[in-house]
């Protein structure tokens, strides 16, 4: 009886390895969440020209706004290449899938990883995260939702690929469906794509949408299995969703002339007598500001790091 | 109460029996008077179910002489550790084998080389988890760990050499192939691997 039972056991092992098993590096993970979206298709197909069209979920980065442009706002040249300091800044595409144009445009965005660190703000412990369902004409075909990206080089240089045809959340003046990934506390008072009036959306990853800004009664957040549908947006709010310049401003200290040579020089404005701004021309423009008194911080500088004033650039231009 | 010249030492059984112990019989070799040897060592071996990385642990091992040729039985008990990450999941594989074995020992001087072949049991025991596992714990998302058993044969061969350092303390080096089957993916996978092992051990 004892004799048959350690080859009974040893033939039973090599019938198959039993227990259940385990894995190797090729297991498959579910999705951590998913967004579901449905787009007017009537509405945006004029403006995707025929081109097929993408939904994409993009975690918003953070706005570099420089108030230079505030300062000199009447400038309507200066004007026209500062961001929108209330618009979304794409950061990150997350996840993308085709929408069937024989379908209603309903899609599905699987999300499979949380938001990289440069679109998740706040501290050790609190930080949240905001993205927006955008849909795209899939111009040049790729197959992909391409973001313009002045500072990794990615994308065509100064041309945008893809038309951006309609968005969940355009603007801090419009009505938003935002999708959130939240982490620890919430900071209400944070300027990061401030949800004003609105309650704190629960931990993980929620959907908070707003009917307009302003009372608390007119947002609120649910969980994602409800429809986000994002909404038509115009040429010039489709331009400012495909740029994904975190660094479309800069200051610098007027010690070298600019280099004015090249395919596409920046046009260079005096906005007065000791400012000097460098617009780079493109569908996604950069300014460099380059004033005679300031700092990396400029126009909030409580110790210069450079003062050109008593002794101005040979080169400088402005206020001669 | 007499005393067997056996019981004595070679040199105190001579004096009584008036004949020099050389002349009579020869010193035994070590390996005739080693009946048990236990030992521990480390152990490394590619793994068996996970594409890359590697195994690493110990084990303890024990043996007896089968014959005066050279034969030998063995068993030993060893445990080794690997962990991979791919790009949603880290995954911990802990292998525990348990083995029998026969060999043969071929020894000159201090020196000893061996061959054996052994078979047992491999048992695999995975810790799986997502990457980012804390931060989406506390975020609320489930369905993050990927635990599971495997188990299946295993056969082995390995080659052995073997230095006497220190009598009876001794250093053994072994490497050979191996082989199980284990069930990994949801597939029955045959895997062939390579192992070694660094072990001190000491005769009784």
């Amino acid at each position: 009886m004892r004799s048959s039972v350690l080859p009974s056991l040893l033939t039973a092992m090599v019938a198959a390895g039993c227990l259940g098993g385990v894995d190797d590096l090729g297991l498959a993970a579910p999705p951590l969440a998913q967004v579901q979206g449905r787009v007017d298709l009537a509405a945006v197909l004029p403006l995707a020209n025929g081109a097929p069209l993408r939904a994409a979920l993009v975690w918003g980065a953070v706005p570099n706004y420089s108030l230079g442009c505030l300062m000199y706002r009447a400038n309507p040249e200066l004007a026209a290449a500062c961001p929108d300091p209330f618009s979304f800044v794409p950061g990150s595409v997350e996840s993308e899938a085709e929408i069937s144009l024989a379908g209603d445009g309903s899609f599905q965005l699987p999300i499979r990883r949380l938001p990289p660190a440069g679109v998740a703000v706040g501290d050790e412990t609190t930080r949240i995260s905001w993205g927006s369902v955008i849909v795209a004409a899939d111009s040049n075909g790729n197959g992909l939702f391409d973001l313009l990206d002045l500072n990794t080089g990615k994308g065509p240089r100064h041309q945008l690929a893809d038309r951006v045809v309609a968005a969940s959340f355009q603007t801090l003046e419009a009505p938003q469906q935002r999708v959130t990934f939240r982490e620890g506390g919430y900071d209400a008072q944070s300027t990061f794509y401030p949800a004003l009036g609105c309650a704190p959306p629960p931990a993980g990853f929620s959907l908070l949408f707003t009917a307009l800004p302003g009372p608390a009664q007119a947002c609120g957040s649910v969980s994602l299995s409800h429809w986000i549908e994002p909404i038509p947006v115009g040429e010039t709010q489709a331009r400012r969703l495909a740029c994904s310049s975190l660094d479309t401003t800069r200051v610098r200290e007027p010690d070298q002339a600019p280099n004015l040579t090249g395919a596409e020089p920046p046009k260079v404005l005096c906005l007065d007598a000791q400012t000097l701004a460098l617009v780079y021309p493109g569908e996604c423009p950069r300014i460099t500001f380059l004033p005679l008194k300031g700092c990396g911080g400029w126009p909030l500088c409580r110790n210069p790091e450079w003062d050109r004033t008593n002794s101005l650039p040979e080169w400088w231009p402005c206020g001669k | 109460m007499a005393l067997a010249p056996s019981a004595l030492p070679a040199q105190e059984a001579s004096a009584l029996s008036g004949t020099p112990a050389a002349a009579e019989s020869p010193a035994p070799s070590a390996a005739a008077s080693e009946v048990v040897k236990i030992g521990a060592f480390v152990w490394s071996a590619s793994p068996t179910a996970l594409p890359t990385g590697a195994l690493l642990g110990g084990g303890v091992q024990v043996r007896g002489a089968l014959l005066q040729s050279g034969g030998y039985w063995g068993a030993r008990l060893a445990l080794a550790r690997t962990s991979e990450a791919s790009r949603d999941w880290q995954l911990t594989h802990l292998n525990l084998e348990a083995a029998a074995s026969v060999g043969v020992e071929w020894r000159r001087g201090v020196g000893a080389l061996s061959a054996q072949l052994s078979l047992g049991g491999l048992l695999i025991r995975q810790l799986g988890q997502r990457q980012q596992y804390d931060r989406l714990l506390a975020a609320g998302v489930a369905d993050l760990r990927r635990d599971g058993w495997s188990l299946g044969p295993f056969v082995g061969a390995e080659l052995g050499a073997e230095v006497a350092f220190y009598s009876p303390w001794s250093v053994q080096l072994r490497l050979g192939p191996g082989f199980t089957m284990q069930n990994v993916a949801g597939a029955r996978l045959a895997r062939w691997f390579l192992s070694s092992g660094l072990g001190v051990g000491r005769a009784f």
